[in-house]
């Protein structure tokens, strides 16, 4: 009895010290097991007789049901004059629904059920999503293959539409966040380009219900379609659902519009450009130049050079900018390397008005040090852990998957290009990205863009170079 | 006899409902709570999609918690709970603890200085600045920067951030599951440990934070709204704290802080997604089981006296009109909770909600308008706020007399069966959708346990919104949307030159 007594008394005693001794003095020490097997759904495609291209995934974890579509159209397709057609047609082919679905009704119904059926049109696409209580799916596709194919643009939504696009105007330099992004896109794109024009008073004035019907004419045909629905339903039957809602949609034959292209000026756009805002206590610095494509053989070591450089939590320009000089709290940057059209690449900073010209040397010293000196085996080491062994996370949902398969397909990329992503990241070496940051970073060509109060900083802007001034007033409406 | 049909229509209607209620008890069943004999306390929801799960701590702290001349510190010390600890983010924690001991001595000898106004010696103030910035250039030579975040990235980790509100503050992210250890080892650290080091230049990155509040029209529209709001409670003050109080705030601060309110029994962690809750449960003992239990610090003595008098504030900024407008409502342990968030579903989701329909699309006095309930938190009383964008050529007052059109409708007329029944719908499929994000989930679970003592108040409160009536609405409408109790905010534009 004693004995075991004290047998107990001894693991009593010893238990939390051998629990203790269990944590390792550091994380790096820490065994961990093999990931359990990644078991991606497999998604089934068809292509209705019209040449609408669908892509299923049954998943059965809750009772919903979610569609997303993307249709080959955009507002780099739309008359000059008429920038924000895209976007208002967009918004009233749903708000304004159909002759046998009044937008109204529309959202009437919708709401009651808890569903939501929408359609927006971007720069380069139009998007379609519904998102149901299963047993709504069916109602949810007829709507939506009504709206895409007959809306009829009512007059009163129209006028909506063009009050919401005024405000837009009216508004858009309200937020400083918002100026920066934007301006620096026109700076490098070109303000008359595709890619950076913006709806003014006069292009939104001009619009008319008969250039929306034209406008849906020319680009909306099943052809011009990429539909993915997944959720709680069983293929054979979703497949018969969407033949009835979608197959009697004929083709309509107009061939893929091309990408308009990017202006030649847009490579060469070096300088320092200011946006003065006076009530305003810090200023934003915004740096970068135009970037390349997806499927350019070097993205993907810009993007491991980028990560270094000012992605994430550990950057280079989050230790020094941020942690280090404690200069700012927004601070960063990235490599939007486009599917279709080179992307621009920017890193942005935004601090106290004093120190505006210590960011924005700070900042370029960070660019300028990546394109003489590359980085090191660890800095390599993290960039390709983070987005290697984080892999798992793009198979944690189902949306993810469905919209990536879309996605490849309307951009024209291969369906296994995230597999193919990975390994080329996985081959990114050292050479590699000091390669790329010496070709493509050119510290002394960059264009500078800073929007802040005028004066109140040491030294002032001029003493780095030409201050090229930009006017961002709106421009009234020289028509009612 | 008339009795009859009405129990038939009532057992119809249990049966509808306890179907709808059937795929919650199932994703509660797969819900595992524990509490360590510290006061901390796990929830741990298993979803195998995929092998990675989300992790996060929820501290019951928040703005709410600071006095006068301490305003921000809850929000800057959730910005030094990622600077490491003894074991991460150091070169040599012994030297370093030295050199940030003289960092203190160096900032109080300044703070004393500075504190002399006019009459403080130029020159020395000169000597003792370079004496503080020398003391933490010492002190970073033995800095690790960003060591935390980089093991959590190093790690494959995503969704890494924290955020701090007037009632909570959460710490989260995301690890390939297999790593699962990872997220106890560095978190348990973090809360055992912590080291303020980097001080003074985090509670600058903090003042640029604010600056980037100041700088947005709706920042110092909110900020403006709610110091009118309150007159007593914290919740009227600014969760990023007055600029005065940033500098001026010490480690000693961040240190009398985290020692009195991060304490276990004060936190509530859960885990969503790829793991085994015997295994969390485990290591939950290793190492959390670490940090010494200490008693709950005393509850908020103020609250907030019945307002009683219309209040106003008016921004006038070179931005567009904007309008907020406020009424005081209970908290989230009120029996008539799910009343308020009936009614704000009621007044603004969707296209067909009462304030989109009156005000944006029928009298086009507003081009975006929305409803919440509970600004700026739930734990205390707080606000039903209105905010809509004035359309343009269209006054302020025009969209506030709408709004009040709305209110004053929900008052005076029932609303429909089909309406309410939407509520409830929209309420389900939004639940739903909750569970399809493992980070989404663990929020929810952690805000519902530590506000309301019990996680299953998640799906609790659907229920109780699927028994709102229309009488509750009018009856709760009526007390709460009346002119003594409301607040107006407004944005007037100050035409650019």
């Amino acid at each position: 009895m004693r004995r075991t007594a004290l047998l107990i008394c001894l693991i009593l005693n010893l238990w939390p010290a051998a629990a203790l001794a269990q944590i390792p003095k550091s994380y790096k020490e820490l065994k961990y097991p093999p990931l359990n097997r990644i078991t991606p759904p497999e998604p089934a495609r068809f292509e209705l007789a019209n040449g609408m291209a669908i892509y299923l995934i049954e998943d059965h974890e809750l009772p919903t049901i979610s569609a997303a579509a993307l249709i080959r159209v955009g507002s780099r397709w739309e008359p000059a004059g008429k920038a924000g057609l895209a976007t208002i047609a967009g918004s009233v082919m749903r708000t304004g629904g159909s002759q046998k679905f009044p937008g109204d009704r529309l959202d009437e119904e919708l709401d009651r059920l808890g569903a939501t059926v929408e359609t927006s049109i971007g720069e380069d696409s139009g998007r379609a999503v519904i998102s149901v209580l299963k047993e709504d799916i069916e109602r949810g596709l007829i709507i939506l293959a009504d709206i895409l194919q007959h809306p009829a643009f009512p007059e009163d939504k129209i006028e909506l539409a063009k009050i919401q696009q005024r405000d837009r105007i009216a508004r858009r330099n309200d937020n400083p966040n918002a100026i920066v992004f934007r301006e620096f896109r026109r700076i490098i794109y070109g303000k008359d380009s595709p890619y950076a024009r913006q709806p003014e008073y006069d292009t939104i004035n001009s619009i008319t219900r008969q250039d929306l019907i034209e406008f849906h004419r020319e680009f909306f045909q099943p052809e011009s379609v990429i539909l993915a629905v997944w959720g709680d339903f069983a293929t054979a039957r979703m497949r018969a659902l969407i033949e009835k809602a979608f197959g009697d949609w004929p083709r309509g034959g107009r061939p893929k519009p091309p990408v308009p292209p990017v202006e030649p000026g847009a490579r060469n756009r070096a300088g320092i450009y200011q946006i003065v805002k006076e009530d305003m206590p810090n200023s934003w610095v915004a740096m970068g130049f135009l970037a390349g494509r997806r499927d350019d053989p070097d993205y993907f070591a810009l993007e491991v050079m980028n990560e270094i450089l000012g992605g994430g939590f550990a950057s280079r320009l989050f230790n020094k900018v941020r942690t280090e000089q404690g200069l700012a709290y927004t601070v960063g940057s990235s490599w939007q390397a486009g599917w279709d059209r080179p992307g621009i690449f920017t890193a942005v900073g935004s601090t106290k008005t004093e120190t505006t010209v210590t960011i924005l040397q700070s900042m370029r010293n960070e660019i300028e040090r990546m394109a003489q000196s590359g980085v090191t085996e660890e800095e390599l080491a993290r960039a390709k852990d983070s987005i290697l062994k984080g892999f798992a996370f793009e198979f944690d949902s189902t949306a993810k998957i469905a919209q990536r398969l879309v996605t490849y397909e309307y951009y024209g990329y291969p369906r296994d290009y995230l597999q193919r992503y990975r390994d080329n990241i996985e081959k990114v070496t050292k050479e590699d990205v000091a390669r790329v940051a010496r070709q493509y970073l050119k510290p002394d060509q960059l264009a500078i863009l800073v929007l802040g109060k005028e004066k109140g900083f040491e030294p002032p802007l001029s003493t780095l170079g030409k201050v090229t001034p930009v006017d961002i007033r709106i421009p009234p409406p020289t028509r009612p | 006899m008339r009795t009859a049909p009405r129990s038939l229509l009532l057992a119809f209607c249990l049966a509808a409902l306890s179907a709808a209620q059937d795929e919650f008890r199932q994703i509660e069943s797969r819900v595992t709570e524990f509490t360590l004999s510290n006061g901390m306390q796990f929830l741990v929801l298993e979803r195998h999609k995929a092998p990675v799960a989300s992790f996060l701590t929820y501290a019951d702290v928040g703005s709410a918690q600071e006095t006068k001349g301490i305003t921000g510190l809850a929000h800057l010390f959730e910005h030094m709970a990622f600077k490491g600890t003894d074991k991460i983010g150091t070169k040599d924690y012994a030297r370093e603890r030295a050199a940030l001991e003289k960092i203190e001595q160096a900032y109080a000898a300044l703070k004393e200085e500075k504190r002399k106004g006019s009459k403080a010696d130029p020159a020395r103030l000169q000597q003792l600045e370079q004496a503080f910035r020398q003391a933490q250039q010492e002190a970073g030579n033995y800095v690790v920067p960003n060591e935390f975040g980089e093991a959590v990235e190093r790690a494959g980790g995503r969704e890494l951030n924290a955020s701090t509100g007037a009632d909570q503050t959460m710490y989260f992210f995301s690890l390939p599951s297999n790593q699962t250890e990872l997220w106890f080892w560095l978190e348990s650290e973090r809360f055992l440990n912590p080291v303020f080091r980097e001080f003074y230049k985090e509670r600058d990155v903090v003042m640029e934070e604010r600056r980037l509040m100041e700088s947005q029209p709706v920042g110092r529209l909110l900020e403006e709204f709610l110091a009118v709001a309150y007159k007593a409670h914290p919740y009227g003050e600014p969760v990023v704290g007055h600029m005065s109080d940033l500098e001026n705030l010490t480690m000693a601060d961040a240190a009398a802080f985290f020692r009195k309110y991060y304490i276990p029994s004060n936190l509530v962690a859960a885990v969503v997604g790829d793991v085994d809750p015997r295994q969390i449960r485990e290591l939950a003992q290793r190492y959390f089981g670490r940090i010494p239990s200490a008693p709950k610090p005393e509850p908020l003595r103020t609250v907030e006296p019945p307002q009683e008098a219309e209040r106003r504030v008016t921004l006038w900024l070179r931005a567009q009109r904007t309008v907020l407008v406020g009424y005081h409502k209970p908290d989230i342990n009120h029996p008539d909770d799910a009343v308020y968030d009936a009614i704000g579903s009621l007044l603004s989701e969707g296209r067909s909600s009462r304030l989109y329909r009156g005000l944006v699309r029928d009298r086009k006095v507003a081009t975006q308008v929305a409803g919440f309930p509970g600004m700026p938190g739930e734990k205390y009383p707080g606000l039903f706020i209105f905010y809509a964008l004035t359309a343009p050529g269209r006054s302020n007052q025009e969209v506030e007399k709408a709004i009040e059109e709305e209110l004053e409708r929900l008052v005076k007329e029932p609303v429909s069966k089909e309406e309410l029944d939407g509520v409830k719908r929209r309420a389900r499929a939004a639940l739903l959708r909750q569970l399809e994000d493992n980070l989404t989930m663990a929020m929810q679970l952690a805000r519902m346990q530590a506000l309301t003592g019990d996680w299953r108040n998640l799906f609790r409160h659907l229920e109780k919104i699927n028994a709102v009536t229309p009488e509750d609405i009018q009856r709760v409408a009526k007390v709460t949307f009346v002119r003594t109790n409301k607040t107006v905010g407004v944005i007037e534009p100050l035409e650019a030159r």
